[in-house]
């Protein structure tokens, strides 16, 4: 009989164990069920263009008549023309300027160290190279981008020039091409 | 010996009791859980802002919506669905505010008299925070199967750096409002 109620303890036991394992099984779910929620997701993208645009205006410069060994402007007061650019790549930009060569006339030509430019001022939060400065054939930097100038915002930066033509230049008509780059690499 | 008897009585109830409230427990989770399944149309607006793309653009494939959210609620209550977004549309450092990215429920599936409640007239902004897009109806509250759907408009303001911009939608039904 001693035997007997030993053994009904050792199940008691087991049982007590198990009801108490299932009791706590049971509840997860209850616990799942109280919260009463499902979730789901999808994904949602857009490609925002580039846009990286230079505009020059007006795209004429005249000196007008001037006298060899003057330093002349061209008279307008304050900028002659503007550099308009727009850049939303969100990384800093250049403005060079620079002349595919000397002001040639029929019989003489002008040398590019008597052309001349200067930054007259800025809509941009960029910086620009001050001073007058001498055209060449290569580009030369005059504004760097900085701020809000790269995620889209217009800037405008105006020129204006000036021209000292050597005192033993022959009379006539001179010209040459001025060239405006805008690019993201201050090497090239 | 009696008391043995008594108490191995006693164990097999006891035991009887427990596994019926497990099955008890397991029958009403699988019978009342909330469901939701996002069909499989991601918000893809293409190229935006460049010299011949749009500024704002509606996404509506199916002409009146874009993609369908199919629900079912907790049974015997009113439920929502709630919509937000982690975090903007964003590329890198930059983000597109959440006031420029809209949702619009424009349908609702069931009849008219127990569909349930939504703004149906307007586009409502995009949050980081859960906003409730449609409340549950009497068809709804009766543990049937609810599709709603959804349009989306989307406007690249002036100036937003170029880039790859996304995140996740996320839908959630709930009985907590």
């Amino acid at each position: 009989m001693i035997k007997e109620v030993m053994i009904d303890q050792k199940r008691l036991a087991l049982t007590v164990a198990i009801g108490v394992a299932l009791f706590c099984i049971s509840l997860t779910p209850a616990l799942v069920y109280a919260q009463n929620e499902a979730e789901d997701e999808t994904s949602a993208s857009v490609i925002v263009a580039s846009i990286f645009t230079l505009e020059v205006s007006p795209t004429y410069i005249d000196f007008g008549s001037i006298t060899p060994g003057e330093w002349c402007e061209t008279g307008t007061g304050s900028y002659d023309n503007e550099a308009t650019c727009v850049s939303n790549n969100g990384r800093t930009w250049y403005l060079k300027v620079s002349a595919q060569g000397p002001m040639l006339g029929a019989q003489d030509e002008i040398p590019l160290d008597s052309l001349k430019w200067s930054i007259y001022n800025t809509t941009g939060a960029g910086s620009v190279v001050g001073g007058w400065n001498s055209f060449s054939t290569s580009q030369t930097l005059s504004y760097t981008s900085a701020g809000d100038d790269d995620i889209g915002n217009e800037v405008d930066v105006r020129f204006k020039y000036a021209l000292q033509a050597p005192s033993d230049t022959k009379s006539g008509a001179y010209d040459t091409t001025i060239k405006y780059t805008m690019t993201q690499s201050i090497t090239e | 010996m009696k008391i043995a008897r008594d108490r191995s009585g006693l164990l097999k109830n006891f035991t009887a009791l427990i596994a019926i409230t497990f099955l008890f427990c397991l029958c009403s989770n699988i019978c009342a859980a909330a469901t939701i399944s996002v069909s499989r149309d991601d918000l893809g607006f293409g190229n935006m802002r460049g010299p011949s793309e749009p500024v704002e653009l509606e996404l509506a494939k199916y002409g009146s919506y874009h993609n369908e959210i199919t629900c079912t609620g907790p049974s015997g209550t009113t439920w929502y669905l709630k919509i937000w977004l982690p975090h903007p549309l964003s590329s890198g450092g930059y983000e597109i505010p959440n006031s420029n990215f809209k949702w619009r429920v424009t349908q609702v599936s069931g009849d008219s008299s127990d569909v349930g409640t939504y703004n149906e007239a307007s586009y409502t902004e995009f949050s980081n925070q859960e906003v409730i897009a449609y409340t549950s109806g009497a068809n709804g509250n009766s543990g049937n199967t609810v599709t709603i759907r959804f349009k989306y408009y989307l406007f690249v303001p002036d100036g937003q750096v170029t880039g790859f911009y996304d995140t996740p939608v996320r839908y959630k039904v709930t009985d907590q409002n």
